[in-house]
């Protein structure tokens, strides 16, 4: 039985009514607008009203008015320094012109160090009063728990700034108070495993907490936590489930996804995916399947329809009251997907969906390689969306070895798009997104290669391994792009969804959901006992290359039996490709999956997130 | 605290106080505090504060009052039952609730040092770091006098991975630890180093910045930095240029960075703005890149030989390649709708002199755009007749609408039947109509139906 999401609901918002109490009474909230689609997703309006909250800002509408009944200000800022400037800049402003306000500074989802120490440093610490508002996992769905930080990526592998780890670690740890403690937990990755060391931590300035709270039985026995790093191809390929190339092509915020004026004909439509009565039945279809999916509901509406013809007057009365209502609505939502569908296949321009899985494929296959480029040059030099062919840039490095012609490449890239995207160009580089071909060519010249390499790579030779430090620690990778493809003896088919690299038409496996089927696996086999699923977790870690995992087993829990749920958490966000890939090793092994994430990502936000913003 | 709920409440809450925030080596500390002067009164008053704010902040009633919320009321209990570590409470809440929290408040120990110099209870370097990892408002580092100490809790602070932590603690140093000290410890401490680094870019120190990357052997990132800053003034092209030509003469021209060169090329583009505004009226900004410069150029000054100011001059100066040169060039000739150039740009004849013409560009591609362009069809068709794969190019005519194409096509594959089709979607007597007739009439195809 899956368990009861609302309860982080709940307590997401006492803590929000919380934080809102750090000025108590009437108040005008100025917030960050980043936060303001998160925060939809905890509170109403009509919540904040009940707050005291008399009037929404916005943080760039500049400094707050006092009004006749207002005199109280209270910020919500997300921990970013930027943000925190501004605030400070609002409040000195109003001071030196002597407008009387009180201000509470809330900061999400913590109070950092250098926050409060700016506020010191410009002088006005003694005018504010601080607070934090963490809110827990956000249930987007029974099974999908987002964190919605968007940022995660460039924080972690870019800046290498660990700040925001320990709220993570925090939301875990909240997910087992409110749970039940695990049983499992494996910790795939370097940030993974800080994140379960943090929850040592936190459980030694909790232990008393946790001695009169521990709930013995667990709704969620397995905890897998995943670090994006390990496997940037899945974002990076575009999957073909009907939801996520949805996702691509519109892009999907929280439960809603926006359509404009060149789906619905008229004006755009914000369509609300939780109310959509067909949604859930197409989401998790492959691609091929959608249209024919598509025209079948659309027989059922009309036949629906056409049965009303003939009613007498009461029933009609009847029809009217019950179904007429319904048939509209799925006619409205059906019209919505169609024109979606359309759209995604011919319209448009910027991504040729058909070509990019053509190429994604032959990427993987090391095939073509020459189309490839040809492509890459040709869709530069006409100046086509620049994410897209970052985005290949990168497939191609992490599937291959290296980008083939790099230094070319990258400067076509810049001329097309703008110097400023040198930038842009080592972000991706210094994520690991990015470098030179480094692979064997199989050919001639590759074979004299190999044989260089093996005389350089003596005991007694030093040279090789300096200029190569960094690629050095990335290079298993392509072997697990091998390992990820299924093997020749599975029949993948898109179909009946078998497998989870149908998101993938067979070609690779999103190594999340290949690591969690083969865990699952390991827990589930007869007569094993926690020193024996420990060791087998971790000869599991050495066939995937992961050097740095944490796996812990609680002694003496007998054999996987109620509540098959296990949670699944990426740090750095989770794909809805792997979203849906996870749902068919859960539907293999019945279990049920919570898919959770740092936030809900997808190729281009990825991208996005590393480029240079001017 | 008068709700139905009070009596648990108050249990709950007394409960709690109990369990509290303990450490356990804290009972020692207590006796050491009661010693000092004040500290009794003070913490009553702490105690009172504690309590108040209790009420206020962490009283559950909320949920009943709370008329917005009516489906919390339903897991109520399931609430009350939640380990009170998951409740918000703030940073000042947190201290209050230890049992030393006396020591803990700043103010207090301000007010104790000018009376007293005796040493006061400090938290142990454990509980520093998990303020830190709590996000406390007060955390004291500054009795971390020794340098050993202040090794040791930079060493603490890495450990538990939390970036609040290491740079709290670094900025501690950075202000307690002369400059050559602090940069041997970013040195020795990498994760020290990234959060510092982070910290001064986002505080858009950019002198210390780059000082202190170029002193880590950063030495690319030490330039991206500098230029990335230049960027901000890109509005104003005078200042822009000055500044970029600074950069790249001071910082870039020694390097061997291979970015160094490409620093160059946008001196480079930025000498030929200079060149355009001096001839016409253009925005720089709007037109940020090489390529957009060259299109610009091919739509303003296509017919000008004279350089700079060429298409080939641009071609020659970035080194561009037959892809980059014939799109834009093209795309740029399409708005001017400059048909016969565009034949003459795109179409190579093979060496041998043979008729057959060659296109480097993807003919799809090409056909489209000069279809979007408005090309005359004879254009087109030239174009889409360069197509090898007879199946594609019957496909691309029929789509792009060049009949005669398609005539030929059908005419080749000896498929009169499709023809006839053909010409009866026609509009009679138009060129193509007629052109359909010649065909079907003509005596050597021996036509396969």
């Amino acid at each position: 039985m899956a368990p009861d999401a609302n309860v982080l609901r709940s307590v997401s918002k006492e803590n929000l009514s919380r934080a809102l109490r750090l000025k108590r009474g009437k108040k005008i909230l100025v917030i960050d607008p980043k936060l303001v689609p998160t925060l939809d997703l905890i509170a109403n309006y009509r919540f904040l009203q009940d707050h005291g909250v008399e009037k929404i800002v916005h943080l760039s509408a500049g400094p707050p008015m006092p009004s006749d009944s207002v005199n109280q200000v209270l910020y919500f800022i997300r921990a970013d320094i930027v943000c925190a400037k501004i605030v400070c800049d609002q409040i000195t402003n109003n001071i030196s012109r002597g407008i009387s306000l009180t201000y509470g500074v809330v900061v999400v989802p913590r109070l950092l160090h250098i926050i409060t120490a700016l506020f010191e440093s410009e002088g006005i610490y003694e005018h504010v009063s601080f607070g934090q508002y963490a809110y827990e996992m956000i249930p987007l769905e029974d099974n999908i728990f987002s964190l919605e930080m968007d940022d995660v990526v460039p924080q972690l592998w870019l800046h290498q700034d660990t700040s925001m780890l320990a709220s993570v670690a925090k939301a875990i740890f909240n997910i087992r108070g409110i749970y039940g403690d695990f049983h499992h937990v494996v910790g795939i990755g370097p940030y993974a495993k800080s994140v379960l060391k943090m929850q040592t931590e936190f459980e030694r300035i909790h232990s008393n907490n946790l001695r009169s709270h521990n709930r013995q039985e667990a709704d969620i026995p397995t905890l897998i936590l995943v670090d994006r790093a390990l496997d940037f191809v899945s974002p990076l390929l575009i999957p073909l489930s009907y939801e996520a190339v949805l996702d691509e092509v519109f892009g999907i915020k929280g439960k809603t996804i926006t359509f404009g004026a060149d789906v619905t004909g008229k004006e755009p439509v914000k369509h609300n995916l939780t109310t959509d009565p067909i949604f859930d039945k197409v989401r998790n279809l492959h691609f091929s399947q959608v249209v024919s999916s598509l025209l079948a509901k659309e027989r059922d509406t009309r036949r629906l329809q056409d049965e009303s013809a003939g009613l007498n007057l009461q029933a009609m009365k009847n029809f009217v009251a019950k179904d007429l209502h319904k048939i509209q609505s799925l006619k409205k939502t059906l019209a919505l997907h169609f024109g979606a569908f359309e759209m995604m296949i011919d319209k448009n321009k910027s991504l040729n969906l058909k070509k990019l899985v053509d190429l994604q494929e032959n990427i993987l296959d090391n095939l073509d390689n020459k189309e490839t480029l040809n492509f890459l040059e040709d869709s530069m030099s006409r100046e086509l969306d620049f994410k897209q062919i970052l985005r290949l840039f990168c497939l191609c490095t992490l599937a291959q070895d290296g980008l083939r012609d790099l230094k070319s490449l990258t400067t076509q890239f810049v001329q097309s798009y703008g110097f400023k995207h040198l930038i842009s160009l080592h972000n991706l580089e210094a994520v690991g997104l990015l470098y030179n071909f480094t692979g064997i060519e199989a050919n001639v010249k590759g074979v004299a290669q190999v044989m260089n390499r093996v005389a350089s790579s003596s005991p007694f030779s030093s040279s090789g391994n300096t200029g190569n430090v960094k690629k050095q620690t990335m290079v298993p990778y392509q072997n697990i792009v091998k390992k990820l493809a299924p093997s020749s003896n599975v029949q993948v088919d898109v179909i009946s969804q078998n497998h989870p690299s149908y998101i993938f038409n067979g070609k690779y496996t999103p190594l999340v959901a290949k690591l969690t089927e083969e865990i699952i696996s390991i827990l589930i086999a007869p007569k094993m006992n926690s020193a024996l699923i420990e060791r087998k977790l971790e000869d599991l870690m050495k066939m995937y290359n992961v050097t740095s995992s944490t796996v812990k087993c609680k002694s003496g829990v007998e054999a996987y039996g109620r509540g098959r749920n296990v949670l699944v958490f990426v740090i750095g966000g989770i794909s809805r490709g792997e979203i849906a890939a996870l749902q068919v090793v859960a539907k293999n092994l019945s279990f049920n999956i919570i898919c959770g994430g740092t936030d809900i990502t997808n190729g281009t936000k990825l991208v996005s997130s590393l480029i240079a913003t001017s | 605290m008068s709700n139905r709920l009070g009596i648990d409440d108050e249990k709950y809450w007394n409960d709690s106080k109990i369990k509290g925030f303990g450490f356990g080596e804290d009972t020692e500390s207590i006796e050491e505090d009661n010693i000092f002067y004040g500290v009794s009164q003070e913490r009553d008053a702490a105690t009172k504060v504690g309590q108040d704010l209790r009420a206020e902040v962490s009283s559950l009633s909320s949920f009943v009052s709370d008329e917005s919320s009516e489906e919390i009321h339903e897991s109520f209990q399931r609430l009350r039952d939640l380990p009170p570590f998951l409740w918000n409470s703030g940073p000042l809440e947190l201290e209050l609730d230890r049992p030393v929290s006396g020591a803990l408040n700043p103010e207090a120990y301000m007010h104790r040092e000018q009376g007293d110099t005796r040493p006061l209870h400090l938290p142990s370097m454990d509980e520093t770091i998990h303020q830190l990892l709590n996000s406390n408002e007060h955390v004291l580092l500054e009795h971390y006098q020794s340098l050993s100490q202040k090794k040791q809790l930079l060493t603490r602070a890495i450990e538990i991975h939390d970036g609040n932590a290491i740079l709290a603690v670094t900025l501690f140093l950075y202000k307690t630890l002369k400059h050559s000290i602090f940069r041997q410890m970013l040195i020795e401490h990498k994760a020290a180093a990234n959060h510092y680094v982070r910290y001064l870019e986002t505080k858009n120190e950019v002198n210390h910045l780059v000082d202190l990357l170029n002193m880590l052997g950063r030495t690319k990132e030490a330039m991206l930095i500098r230029y990335k800053h230049i960027l901000r003034r890109e509005n104003n092209l005078q200042n822009f240029l000055k500044e970029m030509e600074h950069f790249y003469h001071s910082e870039c021209q020694l390097s061997n960075e291979e970015v160094a060169l490409l620093f160059n090329q946008h001196l480079q583009l930025l000498y030929i703005y200079k060149e355009i505004k001096e001839k016409t009226s253009f925005i720089h900004t709007d037109n940020s890149s090489v390529l957009k410069t060259l299109n610009f150029v091919a739509e303003n000054f296509y017919e000008n030989t004279n350089p700079p100011l060429t298409a080939d001059n641009i071609k020659q100066k970035f080194n561009l390649n037959v892809k980059q040169y014939n799109w834009v060039v093209l795309k740029a000739l399409v708005v001017q709708q400059k048909w016969p150039q565009i034949e003459a740009l795109l179409l190579t004849k093979t060496w041998l002199g043979s008729s057959k013409d060659r296109c480097l560009l993807p003919l799809e591609e090409v056909c489209n755009t000069l279809k979007d362009g408005d090309a005359p069809i004879d254009l087109v068709a030239r174009f889409v007749r360069l197509i090898d794969d007879t199946e594609k190019k019957l496909v691309i005519a029929r789509k792009l609408n060049c009949h005669s194409v398609v005539i030929d096509v059908y005419a080749a594959q000896k498929d009169r039947a499709a023809i006839l089709t053909y010409k009866s979607n026609l509009e009679d007597n138009s060129k193509e109509f007629v052109y359909a007739e010649t065909i079907l009439k003509h005596n050597a195809i021996k036509w396969k139906n």
